[in-house]
């Protein structure tokens, strides 16, 4: 069952596909929009152009960070919902970094990423040592924390860190260009971003499938009873997870701040953590599958802006396809799941 | 095995872009024709300007049908269309909540693609991203509503800022609050504290005073003037204070008449639900010419933006090539100011305005037309004592842009905390 | 009269029945016997109407149908009796006994309850709930709802699991009367051959998903073994290991007291040798299971003192007795010992980190030609049978490790499976080894122990010695009655010497 050849995987996928464009044009119908053609708008506007590839790309940077991390904890069955506080954190400490400089260079880039992915390591490590040691579970905690992250930040940006005589949600006073991320060329996309992102990827592929520790962590997952018996230290590794995932979480902070949008902003993080979450989801936690995800969702977002300006359609339609894909997703993933029951029960 | 099952992954996802394109290729052709030919091919320099409309690249904050400060602007593209044959294209809810990891230097990128001639950038939020992209685009103008980088030279020669003086609605909107209010305790429900803020409820409160003291000749001390801020411009459940709590937390401290410096309509029914329950009480919505509009008596009159005439004016400058990147600052039309093709702001009373008090209003706003009256007159002073304006001293422009403070006599935060 | 004809249920490849044919007659005990896995429990679903069969046909009272439902199968008076009762232990007596019947007043329930129990010998308080009374009595209980309901076949699945000797008596008693007096249908489903040899008036005897005979008295032990067996019912026995009385003791606990979350216990005072096997007997619930994890430190300790191979440990701290040589296997393997989803090579990494390079060795070695653990490597835990589940956990237990402490170690195992691990268990023991187990069967615990420690409420409540522990000594001590009273004052101080 684990092991499905890669044709049914395509078949499956294949199945998704064209349920999601099926209840796409249900859905696109009664707006009066030709879904056809908007689903093409929408693809064209991430992928069109090698400019709107880098614009793609660089909202894939902070969302695969996010999405990778947070495999790290599900490995161990953790539901590192705090994963979106943790990205604000991050940004928080980048910029905290950041501050005392009003210019600098690769030194002072290096010292903020530092701190964001402290930054977001402690935060994410609250939760952990709310659930191993307080029972709280993640979610609830990881909720919460996300609130004070959000508080936090609000609180950073309408008090000490305010613009002279301003408090204002349009965020701080602008970094120094020389403390900004280095482009790819003309594109959005930074070349430390791309870095992190795909150091991120192979970091969690190593440990996950390549370690002792991926093996151990994976056994806290399955069975912490049992890896009491075994005295594997389910504890030590819950907490190293949520670290490991809380870091990572930081960096796509410090890339929101340091190569998006050159400031603290109370929505630094653009809900990439959340989507994150959504992103594991679809990809059933394998990690292979999550950085493509990330790019669908990635282009979809970068050409939803497409929606109005060519289409004049409200821009909102470009969430409810994006809604029904994911849906479809699940949809195909529970029919598959009932027949392999079923087959089972017959 | 891993890799394979990668690379087939990707391989799909291409193929999916593919059959997704092939599909519908044909179909987005024929649509893009259509009004491909009206528009006449996009990417031809050389072609005379004539040939094509002029076409206005709008970024809005909100949404373009907020029945606020962005449709506002909406319609105000929507004039220009209508007056000059030029064309709209707009990008609203462009704010990093709404489209998150979008940055004004993208949507403006878009805009040009499709063809925009000039950039009006609606809110103070844009502030940073539109003085990047301006300075990205050097050949295109930029116009940043609402800005001041023209004013502090922080921006690029091609970037200029627009804005109506609000200040003159807003006093009007004060002045009507002063001659209804029976209890004489006057609330604001106000947005984020800044510059502006400050700037257009103190224009309210002078309003205000004036029509306490000069006109209905009562003792200033009877006076009270409470401003709430709730964070932003409208209500975030969780980030900001409720406007309807706040709103309603002012008519239960004794305030009659009620002032909304927020986007959205919250003040207006808060004031309806306590009508209703037999309470004597008014309210001022803000930013939206037909605010008032099925209110009753209950709404006393609106302050609004009309961003027709001033698009137009920019929009023909454009046209001519002789837009000069400016602060500009623009007064209202005073012999109407609610005159559609002239004034960039108004003041539309509602019917909660009595007979007499629109008698009285009216003469003020000739007053404050002929120049007779400047309320920014000293002597003032700010909230915390100390000296705005010595006796007999006007405020300039720049004065009252950067208003540091709240005054003296008002209740409520000058600054953040 | 029930016929089931050729009754087939098939899951997916696996053939739970095929091909089943019985009669059950009123008035008679019939006694089902297999292996775990031999489709026992598939056909007392199909019969109570919970599973529908493939293929096959089944005729009630002169009714041919193609299945039955829960409901259909009530109607026709057909109840069952699951090993775990049924019950809402929250719940007084008297709404459980109302569970399912039509509405009545709290009055008439009590009123034939009482009627009832007279008649078969019972007693119930009718306002006490039923988390107060004891797996026996639940038993009881729900035997009277069904009959109350107008059951007239019963069937009982392993109803002698957890209750005492006497309970079971008094409950074999209570079926010899339904079904001798009121000409009832009794079935008993039951894996303990001594419960069939005394009760039924005919045996069916499962295996792989088939019936292989019915027998009927006299009846031939042997015959009835092999039959259910087959092949693995030959094999030897191992005699228990020798101790040796002067060694040194592993185990010397003084004064220990154990908090488990639900109750706390001791002080206690024990000993054990080297190569000792000790059984504890008790009822659920009775303390041996916080024996057990407080020895091996999953319980806190918060009193006493633990000597392990002479050296003294003030705390039990999981990890420092894991190092000293303590091992704890769980009952319950999936759950508490195994890791679902991983399969036997990452098993074994884990177990042994320091084995990781020659791990494929290891696993020839140790799981397939020590433990004959047939299974391809890459199989996940949750895809094992439990043998197999027990050999794994069983073959990642260090050779060195001085006291193992195990619950049920044959828990879901067939007799073949069962004779291995005791095997290996003993081999363990006559290396030096000390084993301390518990075992719900009590056959069991008598088979395989030096010595049995028998637990009541909660407290240790005399240690027995091989020669002494008879199914009745140990049952009465089971089931409360002091030491002294049990063996006689001589005999109370000898048990009692050997608990020092």
């Amino acid at each position: 069952m684990n092991r499905e050849s890669l044709l049914r995987q395509i078949g499956w996928f294949a199945a998704a596909v064209g349920l999601a464009l099926f209840l796409t044009v249900l859905v696109t119908l009664p707006s009066g929009a030709p879904p056809l053609t908007t689903i093409f708008v929408l693809f064209q506007g991430g992928l069109g152009s090698l400019s709107k590839f880098g614009q793609a790309l660089s909202v894939w940077v902070p969302l695969t960070l996010c999405s990778v991390g947070l495999l790290i904890p599900f490995t161990a069955r953790l539901w590192n919902i705090g994963v979106e506080g943790q990205v604000i954190m991050g940004a928080i400490f980048c910029t905290a970094a950041l501050r005392p400089f009003d210019g600098g260079g690769a030194g002072q880039i290096i010292l903020a990423l530092a701190a964001a992915a402290l930054g977001g390591a402690l935060w994410a490590l609250l939760s952990g040592l709310l659930r191993v040691f307080g029972r709280v579970h993640e979610i609830f905690s990881g909720l919460g924390l996300n609130f004070v992250a959000l508080g936090v930040i609000l609180w950073l940006i309408f008090g000490p860190w305010k613009r002279p005589g301003i408090a204002s949600m349009s965020g701080t006073e602008p970094l120094d260009v020389s403390l900004w991320l280095a482009k790819v060329g003309s594109l959005s996309v930074t070349w430390a971003g791309l870095g992190l992102a795909l150091a991120a990827i192979v970091l969690a592929a190593v440990l996950l499938h390549r370690t002792g520790w991926g093996l151990k962590l994976r056994a806290v997952g399955e069975n912490p009873k049992a890896a009491t018996l075994f005295a594997l230290g389910p504890r030590r590794r819950l907490l190293q997870a949520f670290l490991l995932c809380g870091a990572m979480a930081g960096l796509a902070g410090a890339t929101q701040v340091l190569a998006v949008y050159h400031r603290l902003l109370p929505s630094i993080s653009s809900s990439y953590g959340y989507t994150g979450l959504l992103v594991g989801m679809m990809a059933s936690y394998r990690l292979g599958l999550a950085p493509f995800i990330c790019l669908f969702f990635a282009v979809l977002n970068v050409g939803s802006i497409q929606l109005p300006l060519q289409l004049g359609l409200d821009s909102s339609l470009s969430g409810v396809i994006q809604g029904v894909m994911v849906l479809s997703v699940f949809i195909v993933q529970g029919v598959r799941l009932w027949l392999a029951k079923r087959g089972e029960a017959a | 095995m891993k890799i394979v099952r990668m690379m087939a992954a990707l391989a799909l996802c291409m193929a999916l872009l593919f059959a997704l394109g092939c599909a519908s290729e044909p179909e987005k052709k024929a649509e893009d024709k259509a009004p491909a030919k009206t528009e006449a091919p996009a990417p031809a320099p050389e072609a005379k300007q004539d040939a094509k409309p002029l076409t206005m690249g709008l970024i809005l904050v909100g949404p373009y049908n907020d029945k606020g400060y962005s449709q506002a602007q909406y319609e105000g593209g929507k004039y220009l269309e209508e007056k000059m044959g030029a064309k709209l294209i707009y990008l609203d809810k462009v704010n990093p909540a709404d489209r998150p990891g979008l940055t004004i230097p993208q949507v403006v990128d878009d805009l040009l693609a499709k063809g925009a001639d000039f950039i009006v950038a609606g809110s103070d939020d844009m502030t940073d991203g539109i003085i990047e992209a301006a300075g990205q685009h050097p050949d295109t103008v930029f116009v940043h509503a609402s800005g001041d980088a023209a004013l502090t030279g922080k921006g690029p020669k091609n970037l200029g800022n627009v804005f109506g003086r609000m200040t003159f609605p807003k006093m009007m909107a004060g002045f009507s609050a002063g001659m209804t209010t029976q209890t004489g305790k006057i609330g604001v429900v106000g947005p984020l504290i800044n510059a502006e803020t400050r700037r257009l409820i103190v224009s309210a409160y002078l309003g205000a005073r004036y029509a306490w003291t000069q006109v209905r000749g009562k003792d200033l001390k009877d006076l009270s003037f409470n401003v709430k801020w709730i964070g932003f411009w409208f209500n975030i459940p969780g980030v900001t204070a409720d406007p309807t709590q706040m709103a309603g937390s002012l008519y239960d401290g004794g305030c009659d008449v009620v002032l909304s410096g927020i986007d959205t309509p919250e003040v207006v029914t808060v004031a309806q639900q306590r009508r209703d329950a037999g309470k004597t009480v008014w309210a001022l919505p803000y930013d939206y010419e037909k605010a008032c509009e099925g209110q009753g008596s209950v709404c006393v009159g609106v302050p609004y933006f009309n961003w027709g005439p001033m698009f137009l004016k920019i929009a023909e400058q454009v046209k001519a090539g002789t837009y000069k990147a400016v602060f500009d600052w623009e007064a209202p039309y005073w012999a109407d100011i609610n005159d559609h093709d002239k004034s960039p702001v108004g003041f539309m009373p509602g019917e909660g305005l009595s007979a007499d008090n629109k008698k009285a209003l009216d003469e003020f706003v000739a007053k404050l037309g002929s120049g007779e009256l400047n309320l920014f007159t000293g002597p003032l002073n700010y909230q915390d004592g100390s000296v705005f304006l010595k006796a007999g001293e006007t405020a300039t422009d720049k004065q009252i842009w950067y208003l540091e403070q709240l005054l003296q006599g008002m209740e409520g935060l000058s600054s953040p905390k | 009269m029930i016929v089931l004809s050729d009754i087939h249920k098939q899951y997916g490849r696996v053939r739970a029945n095929d091909g089943i044919s019985l009669t059950l007659e009123p008035g008679r005990i019939y006694a089902l016997v297999g292996e775990n896995g031999a489709g026992k429990s598939t056909l007392m679903r199909v019969l109570a109407g919970h599973t529908r069969p493939t293929s096959g046909s089944i005729e009630v009272n002169g009714e041919r149908l193609s299945h039955l439902t829960p409901a259909l199968a009530r109607r026709h008076g057909v109840g069952m009796l699951y090993q775990d009762p049924l019950d809402f232990p929250a719940m007084p007596v008297w709404e459980n006994f109302q569970l399912g019947a039509p509405r009545r007043t709290k009055r008439q329930v009590v009123d034939i309850l009482g009627e009832l129990s007279f008649r078969l010998d019972a007693c119930f308080l009718p306002d006490e709930p039923v988390s107060s009374l004891t797996v026996g009595e639940r038993q009881l209980l729900e035997l009277l709802r069904l009959l109350d309901l107008g059951a007239t076949t019963l069937i009982l699945d392993e109803p002698t699991t957890g209750i005492t000797p006497e309970q079971k008596q008094d409950l074999f008693n209570l079926l010899m009367t339904l079904a001798r007096e009121e000409n009832h249908t009794v079935v008993l489903v039951t894996h303990k051959l001594s419960e069939a040899l005394e009760m039924a008036d005919a045996i069916f005897v499962m295996r792989q998903g088939r019936l292989v005979c019915t027998l009927t008295p006299p009846y031939d032990e042997h015959e009835l073994v092999s039959r259910m067996f087959g092949e693995a019912a030959r094999g030897e026995v191992a005699p228990m290991p020798e101790v040796d009385e002067t060694a040194a003791p592993r185990l010397d606990m003084r004064d220990v007291l154990f908090a488990g979350p639900k109750y706390s216990m001791g002080p206690l005072n024990f000993t054990a040798r080297p190569g000792e096997c000790i059984g504890l007997a008790g009822l659920d619930g009775s303390g041996q299971e916080l024996f057990l994890r407080g020895l091996c430190g999953l319980d806190r300790m918060p009193g006493g003192k633990l000597v392990l191979n002479g050296r003294e440990y003030g705390s039990n701290d999981f990890k420092i007795l894991r190092r000293a040589g303590v091992q704890f296997v769980p009952a319950d393997r999936l759950q508490l010992a195994l890791f679902p989803a991983l399969n036997l090579m990452e098993h074994i990494t884990l177990a042994f980190p320091d084995r990781k390079e020659d791990r494929q060795k290891f696993y020839d070695e140790q799981c397939v030609e020590r433990f004959n653990l047939r299974a391809h490597p890459d199989t996940h835990a949750s895809e094992l049978s439990g043998g197999n589940q027990q050999r794994l956990l069983l073959s990642l237990i260090p050779d060195d490790a001085a006291l193992l402490l195990m619950e049920h170690p044959t828990r879901g195992l067939d007799a073949g499976s069962s004779r291995q691990v005791w095997n290996h268990l003993k081999e363990r023991c006559a290396n030096g080894a000390t084993l301390i187990y518990f075992s719900p069967d009590l056959e069991e615990v008598l088979e395989h122990s030096h010595r049995v420690a028998v637990f009541y409420d909660r407290g240790l409540a005399a240690v027995v010695d091989r020669e002494r522990a008879t199914m009745e000594t140990v049952g009465a001590l089971m089931a409360g009655k002091p030491a002294a009273e049990v063996f006689g004052n001589r005999a109370k101080a000898a048990a009692e010497g050997g608990a020092r």
